[in-house]
Parts: structure tokens; C-alpha cells; sequence
């Protein structure tokens, strides 16, 4: 009578009991799988199901270091030649009636160039500068110019050095010379 | 009275358009006369402009892109060329090479030579050919500046722009670069600098 009276107090008790049981063993396993260090996150890992001691990275790819492809290189490569191209052009033989006097350079940063130029002419005896332009724009031309140092009566052996300059900070790019003849007459 | 003035102002026109003629007297059969041929070279292209001689236009190269990978493989421009654009020829007096913000010059070879380097050892050997001829190389001499060519050789010749096919040479250039334990963009490690002068007969 009293056992009929129990169950009737408590009819879900042995389902409670089983439940219960469960939560604690599904708190046990989660807790062991945070100290031993392995991902919690399922779609991190994948089990060898032959070798369970191992957990690969699903980020794992196959393949080595990246293959250049070496005709993209070559062509970007080919796009920074044609960028750094200068085109120099000048009068090879500027005469200057004196040392003082302007002389016909005739200097021109043809249209075909892509930076501003500078230009110095230095004297192939003694590396002295005896011209210095400003920057000339693509595109513009120096047709006479006074040198920077009085020049006695003479032939000059000079090179002639034009620079590339970055038109934002005025940075020298890149330089080619060409060989000039510098003649003051007088 | 109006004809006559016609008359004289269309003779006086005529003699106005009469051009000085140097002319050697001939004056026995058979003989022979001397006709100077004179030149003028001006800025302009007139008989009295001012006197200039022919123009140089070139150009020439002022960037040598390299790549390296990570294994040390350099990849150069394949399009790198020098064009004569004067009407005369020219020709490639000289190359320098200077090192640039704390690289070093090393000797040119394959890049096994560089395996005892240390890693920024910040060390590059260089080479280039003009025009298909001779390679020439950075050696072990001089850590921050070299001349390549210091006298025109084979393939630096260059024919004026009315030869299409001579006007222009490549110029082929390979290097080799010590280890990086850092990845650099763009980074100037040097300047090439070529000298062109007029080919001239003397």
C-alpha cells in the first residue's frame, strides 16, 4: 500500500535519475576534452580514424611553396623597365662666347619621357660641375643656359648627366650621361 | 606713262628674284671650272641659323627590376634596350655600376657562390650584355662601385635612326642576391649608369 502510495508521489523519478546521470557524464567528457588541449571546435580537427593520437588542421592544403609563374613576373618586370626608360637629348657641342655668357645647350626632356629631368654637365678632367639645370618638365627644353663656373678660353672633354626625378619629392630615379664638348671662345 | 611703270616695277622684281651664282669661267674648249660645294650646319636648318651640330637623342635604360623567390631564383626584364633616336650613330662609352642605401658588390657567378653568406649580408653580383656581346661582371674589387664597361666592346654600337634594324640593342643584365630574413619591396640596392657618345669616324 505505501509502495503504491510512492510511486504515486514520484511516477518520472527513474527518468530524472537517468538524465541526470547523463548531464554529469557529458560535463565530465567536455571538461577532459579542455585540459588535454584538443579543439573544442568541431570543424577544426578531423580524427584519423587509424591513428586517433593525431588531429590534422582542416586548413592543411595540398601543396608546397607557390610555383612562380614566371612569365607574370617577367611581364611586370618588363612594365618597370619601360617606366624607368629616359630619352636624353641635347646639343653635344654647346659653344659660350665667354665663361660668363649663355651658351646654346639646347637640352630637351622630350615628350616621350615620364619624369621631370635635371641635368649636370661635369668636366671629364677633374669631375668638376660646371652646369646644373633645374627641373625641366616633360616636355620643355633649355635652349640656352649660363655654366656655374667661369670657364677659361677652351675645349672641354664633359659628360653630360641626366637625372630622372620623381615630380612629388624630387628624388633622382635614374641617370644616363652622354659625352659633350663644352668650347667658351673667348 | 602707266605702261612704262609697270614695265619698270615688273623688271625691277625680276632682277630682285636673281640669285648670285658662283660660276667658273670656261672660256677655252674642253676646259675645266671649279664649283665650291659649301655646308652649313644650323640649329634650324637655315643657311644662316645659328651653328649647331646634329642632335643626340637617346634612350637608355635607368631601372634594373630583379624579383627574387624564396629559393633565391632572380628573374630579370626581358625588354630592356637602348634606342638611338639621333641621325647619327652612337655608341655605349661606358657602364658604372654603384651599390646604393648599404648594399655591397660581390663577384657574379651561380648563386651557390653566395651559400656561405650570412642572411643581410645585403651582397649582389650583377651582370650584363650589350647588344648580344660580351657579359660583363661585378667582381669581388670594389663593394660600392664598378665599371662594367669602360670602353665601347662588341654589341654597344649603335647605327642612326634610319636603320631600323641597327638603331636599337637589348641589353640583358642577371644577378644573384645574398639571403633575406625579411621580405623588401622595391628596394634601390643600386644604380646603373650607361654613357652614350657620338660613333665617330676618328
Amino acid at each position: 500500500m505505501s509502495n503504491n502510495t510512492n510511486s504515486r508521489k514520484n511516477p518520472y523519478r527513474g527518468a530524472l535519475i537517468t538524465i541526470a546521470v547523463l548531464v554529469v557524464i557529458a560535463a565530465i567528457v567536455l571538461l577532459l576534452r579542455g585540459c588535454d588541449g584538443s579543439p573544442l571546435n568541431k570543424d577544426a580537427e578531423t580524427t584519423d580514424t587509424q591513428n586517433p593520437g593525431i588531429v590534422y588542421d582542416s586548413g592543411a592544403v595540398v601543396g608546397g611553396w607557390d610555383e612562380a609563374d614566371v612569365d607574370k613576373i617577367v611581364d611586370s618586370l618588363n612594365e618597370k623597365v619601360e617606366e624607368g626608360m629616359i630619352n636624353i637629348s641635347m646639343n653635344t657641342t654647346p659653344t659660350f662666347s665667354d665663361g660668363t655668357s649663355a651658351g646654346n645647350v639646347m637640352i630637351v626632356n622630350e615628350g616621350v619621357n615620364n619624369y621631370p629631368q635635371v641635368v649636370e654637365i661635369v668636366r671629364n678632367d677633374n669631375n668638376e660641375t660646371i652646369y646644373k639645370s633645374g627641373a625641366i618638365p616633360v616636355g620643355s627644353k633649355i635652349e640656352t643656359a649660363k655654366l656655374a663656373v667661369d670657364l677659361s678660353a677652351g675645349t672641354y672633354d664633359c659628360t653630360a648627366l641626366f637625372y630622372n626625378v620623381s615630380p612629388e619629392t624630387g628624388e633622382y630615379l635614374g641617370c644616363a650621361g652622354a659625352v659633350i664638348t663644352v668650347t667658351v671662345l673667348e | 606713262m602707266k605702261k612704262i611703270l609697270s614695265l619698270v616695277l615688273a623688271l625691277s622684281l625680276c632682277l630682285c628674284m636673281g640669285v648670285t651664282a658662283f660660276a667658273a669661267e670656261v672660256n677655252t674648249n674642253g676646259g675645266t671650272g671649279s664649283t665650291p660645294v659649301s655646308l652649313s650646319s644650323t640649329s634650324d636648318g637655315t643657311i644662316g641659323g645659328d651653328p649647331a651640330a646634329t642632335a643626340m637623342s637617346v634612350t637608355v635604360p635607368t631601372a634594373f627590376p630583379m624579383a627574387m623567390a624564396q629559393n633565391g631564383d632572380v628573374t630579370t626584364a626581358t625588354d630592356c634596350k637602348i634606342i638611338n633616336n639621333s641621325y647619327g650613330p652612337v655608341r655605349v662609352k661606358s657602364v658604372t655600376i654603384n651599390a646604393a642605401n648599404g648594399w655591397k658588390l660581390t663577384a657574379f657567378g651561380d648563386k651557390s657562390t653566395l651559400a656561405n653568406e650570412k642572411v643581410d649580408a645585403n651582397k649582389f653580383g650583377f651582370s650584363m650584355s650589350i647588344g648580344g656581346g660580351s657579359v660583363v661582371k661585378t667582381d669581388a674589387s670594389n663593394a660600392s662601385s664598378q665599371k662594367l664597361i669602360s670602353a665601347p666592346i662588341t654589341g654597344c654600337y649603335l647605327s642612326g635612326v634610319g636603320n631600323a634594324s641597327g638603331n636599337s640593342v637589348s641589353v640583358q643584365y642577371s644577378a644573384i642576391v645574398t639571403p633575406l630574413s625579411a621580405p623588401v619591396t622595391n628596394a634601390n640596392i643600386a644604380n646603373v649608369v650607361f654613357v652614350i657618345e657620338w660613333d665617330t669616324a676618328a
